[in-house]
């Protein structure tokens, strides 16, 4: 079934196009369109295209590519604290979820990493791409964590 | 014998005081950062008084650290330097411009190049002292301003680094002009007498209150050097007072009076801060200037006379006007439910001793603007319920970021600033119909219902254990008959929550409460089901926020990190959750939250909040109308009210009536983002007629959409059946564009 109601501010969205749900009302002001902006923003290493429906925001971008830059260098506990700086801001943000469960499998913690991938899961609406990396991700953690 | 244990009672106690409050080594605790970005929902008023709070001075350009220079739409600012838990932050200088209560755009201050995001220090919210946790400001020996120091010996204690506790000259001419007077009129205490003096607080005035201080003072500095004594003067005397609330030390007396902390005071108003030493009411700056004044700058001549301050100096800091803070800043720095939760969870996770260490630095989840919105709501709104239903009223707020399962806001009573009763955490009230939710999720996760499922408004009669009977009833005493599953809910009645509780199991409620975050075992007794069972505020958010979070459990957390004084970091609690229950469930029982929003008990409140907010909650009411509760959550933040009365006596209220009108006041202002229901795999959005639960065309008849299983199959609603798709939506809008625009 293919059914998009968009029901006053409620919206629901189901089938084949993946299932997400638009916020908005307060909060999200100038929704920036970014449909067709390319790879994620001067960040090779990453295997994701950028979400659809990313909104592009300066404060998260910056905090999401100083936190890759200290994964790489092995600080993961001051990644994971980016990482949380950046949910305070965009607490759906599905590429930061994926990027903290990341950082939690690299250090070994599995459970966490696990729960993370699958809420990045959840929240990664119509980007089919990050959904499947992040299911992914979460199998590897419980394989892991057995 | 008796003198020699009496003064080693004395020792003790006294010693006892000054160990309980050492002002050198406290932590300090800290409200969140306020962190600017281009997007963010801050309007140039919020920002501005967030800095005011902060100290920071406005000029016309703002190129030092702490400065500030605002225009209409936008604030130029250049941050103090601070050390974060994720590093080092410069000064650094920034220009903020705002439209229509968001920020527009943000560059750095010299070169107007965008920035991407902008941390302010936090604001100092209150210490921690080994054992007790009070939300004053400290100065710790190396913060005190020389001037105070000097301006402070030079007009109350001349010879303070050389007499022993006691001031003979000082006394012998004080004793003369009592003599004199035949009463007790001079003082001539020591900065250490007058220390003494305010660890107990005692106006008396008697020969015997005085020899002991006396002796007390001579113990005192036995035992401890100038500079700890000087210290400890310089935290804890007595500089006004507010209300309920005493003002102590310097820090907080430049605070309140001046909104400023003491390292930015001038010279003249460090003068005024130390005349009021002698008496806080009597020279109070606002009601007695002339008098104050007076004072003040007799405390500049007598620094003059000391040669702090030339006499040049001295002239010019003598015309100044004091330059008090508009109104007294009192929201600064008084948090007492919010800081119980700090001591709360730091007890709960360290020895005492570890706590003790030297200038620890303690970053908590506090965000000082919703505090104060929230403080403003709930004592707003108790205000205006007692012009209806009589004095008496308390209550308490506790307002969360759902995500990040952080405490933002705690309210414990009507008079926040009141270091009493925390109702957050001690009031334990039933909860009423605030249970429903986790009866409905139980059921859910029976598999034996949906949002669709019909369910019984009809009377019905429980047998218990020990032989009795019970028989509910509904809050309206009436039998409403077959309804769906998602109207019972949103309309909140009790005959269907009993009856689909009971069919489920009783045990399955609690287990539910439980996974959700209520930390206590509870004894399955049907009574349960319409809210029979004890919790504070605090636990209502817990387990309220594992449903904002679609089934996912964090404990809440008022505590982010712990460093130590260098900001070296000791302890943090990184973010975690636990997904407890299966998020399509959950969504189901947020879309009846959502519907008692729009329908049902709480709709009352949805015209006053922003067009296009969407926000799930529920009333909770007790027998007799003793407790009025709502626990409501955007896609962001989830707030939980009770209000009631502290003697369990009636209130007169419904949850409706009393709690969710003081939650529609805080939502009704605060920025924060729809909510929103995730219908992924395992859900369908779906039309039934609310009064039959089939499925219908949209608009055919009384319908709404609700997110049901897959597999869920409804019969169609007789001439509503349902057409086909295209048609369905478009329908859809045009319906509510007619019910709700």
């Amino acid at each position: 079934m293919r059914f998009v109601a968009l029901v006053g501010i409620w919206v629901f969205c189901a089938g084949l196009a993946g299932c997400s749900a638009v916020p908005i009302g307060m909060g999200e002001p100038e929704e920036a369109s970014s449909k067709d902006q390319g790879a994620e923003l001067g960040e090779p290493e990453s295997p994701l295209p950028q979400s659809r429906q990313r909104q592009s925001s300066p404060a998260v971008d910056a905090l999401l590519g100083q936190a890759r830059a200290l994964r790489a260098e092995g600080q993961h506990e001051l990644a994971a604290v980016k990482l949380e700086r950046a949910l305070r801001i965009e607490p759906r943000g599905a590429e930061l979820w994926l990027e903290l469960a990341r950082v939690r499998y690299d250090m070994g913690d599995f459970a966490a990493a696990a729960q993370f991938a699958d809420r990045a899961r959840r929240l990664a609406g119509n980007d089919d791409d990050l959904a499947r990396v992040a299911e992914q991700l979460a199998l590897a953690a419980r394989t892991q964590g057995l | 014998m008796a003198a020699g244990l009496g003064v080693w009672h004395l020792d003790r106690t006294i010693t006892r005081a000054f160990e309980g409050r050492r002002w050198d080594v406290p932590a300090h605790v800290f409200a969140q950062p306020l962190e600017i970005y281009e997007g963010r929902a801050l309007s140039a008023p919020d920002l501005e008084r967030a800095l005011v709070q902060l100290g920071y001075r406005k000029r016309s350009r703002a190129t030092e650290p702490g400065t500030y220079a605002r225009s209409r739409n936008a604030i130029e600012l250049t941050t103090r330097p601070f050390r974060f838990w994720d590093g080092e932050a410069g000064a650094q200088g920034a220009f903020v411009r705002f439209s229509n209560g968001y920020v527009s755009r943000l560059t750095d201050g010299a070169q107007r190049q965008p920035l991407a995001i902008l941390r302010l220090d936090p604001l100092l919210v209150g210490s921690l002292f080994p054992g007790v946790v009070e939300d004053r400001l400290v100065t710790p020996p190396e913060a005190v301003p020389p001037l105070l120091v000097t301006a402070l010996l030079a007009i109350e204690d001349r010879r303070f680094e050389e007499h022993h506790g006691l001031d003979f000259k000082v006394i012998a001419r004080a004793a003369w002009v009592n003599l004199k007077s035949g009463e007790l009129r001079q003082g001539g205490s020591t900065l250490t007498q007058q220390l003494v003096k305010s660890y107990f607080l005692s106006n008396e005035r008697t020969i015997r209150r005085k020899l002991t201080e006396a002796v007390m003072a001579l113990l005192l500095e036995r035992r401890y050097d100038k500079a700890s004594l000087l210290n400890a003067y310089i935290n804890e005397i007595f500089l006004g007072q507010d209300g309920p609330r005493a003002i102590h030390g310097f820090a907080m007396g430049s605070r309140y009076h001046f909104g400023r902390p003491l390292g930015e005071l001038e010279a003249h108003q460090l003068a005024l801060l130390v005349a009021m030493v002698k008496g806080p009411s009597y020279y109070d700056p606002r009601r007695h200037p002339q008098r104050a004044r007076q004072r003040r700058d007799q405390v500049i001549d007598a620094m003059q006379a000391s040669g702090a301050l030339s006499a040049h100096q001295a002239q010019q800091q003598k015309r100044q006007d004091f330059g008090l803070a508009e109104k007294p800043v009192r929201g600064a720095s008084y948090y007492p439910a919010f800081m119980t939760l700090v001591r709360q969870q730091l007890v709960r996770d360290f020895a005492r001793a570890d706590l003790a260490g030297e200038g620890l630095q303690i970053f908590t989840t506090l965000d000082p603007e919703i505090q104060r919105r929230a403080e403003s709501a709930l004592a707003g709104r108790i205000a205006s319920l007692e012009q209806g239903v009589g004095e008496g009223l308390q209550g308490a707020m506790i307002v969360t970021s759902t995500d990040g399962a952080e405490v933002l806001a705690a309210v414990g009573g009507r008079d926040p600033a009141f270091d009493g009763f925390n109702r957050v955490l001690d009031a334990q009230r039933p909860i009423g119909s605030l249970i429903k939710p986790f009866v409905y999720l139980a059921a859910l996760e029976s598999g034996r219902y949906h949002l669709a499922s019909p369910v019984e408004d009809a009377s019905v009669t429980v047998a218990l254990p020990d032989a009795q009977q019970w028989s509910p009833k509904n809050y309206d005493d009436q039998f409403l008959g077959t309804m769906p599953l998602v109207r019972a809910l949103a309309e909140s009645r009790n005959l269907p929550a009993v009856r689909v509780g009971m069919a489920t199991g009783v045990e399955r409620v609690t287990d539910v409460l439980q996974k959700f975050g209520l930390a206590r075992e509870l004894t399955p007794y049907p009574s349960v089901l319409l809210g029979a069972v004890a919790m504070s505020p605090f636990e209502v958010a817990q387990v309220y926020n594992s449903f904002a979070t679609s089934g996912a459990f964090t404990p809440l957390k008022a505590v982010r990190f712990i460093t130590d004084a260098r900001g070296e970091p000791v302890s943090r609690y990184p973010l975690e959750l636990k997904q407890v229950a299966d998020a399509a469930q959950v969504t189901q029982v947020n879309a009846g939250l959502l519907m008692a929003m729009r329908r049902g008990t709480g709709r009352s409140v949805r015209q006053r909040l922003t067009s296009g907010m969407e926000v799930a909650g529920k009333t909770g009411t007790t027998d007799e109308l003793r407790d009025s509760w709502f626990a409501g959550f955007s896609a962001e933040h989830l707030a939980v009210v009770w209000i009631g009365r502290d003697d369990n006596q009636p209130a007169g209220l419904s949850g409706a009536a009393g709690a969710l009108a003081a939650w529609g006041d805080l939502f009704a202002q605060l920025p924060s983002r729809s909510l929103t229901l995730d219908l992924d795999g395992g859900l369908r959005a779906t039309w039934i007629n609310y009064q039959s639960g089939l499925e219908s065309e949209p608009g055919c008849g009384d319908t709404v959409p609700v997110p049901l299983p897959l597999d869920a199959e409804l019969a169609p609603e007789p001439g509503c059946e349902p057409g086909n798709e295209r048609g369905l939506g478009e329908r859809a809008l045009d319906w509510f564009r007619n019910k709700i625009g």
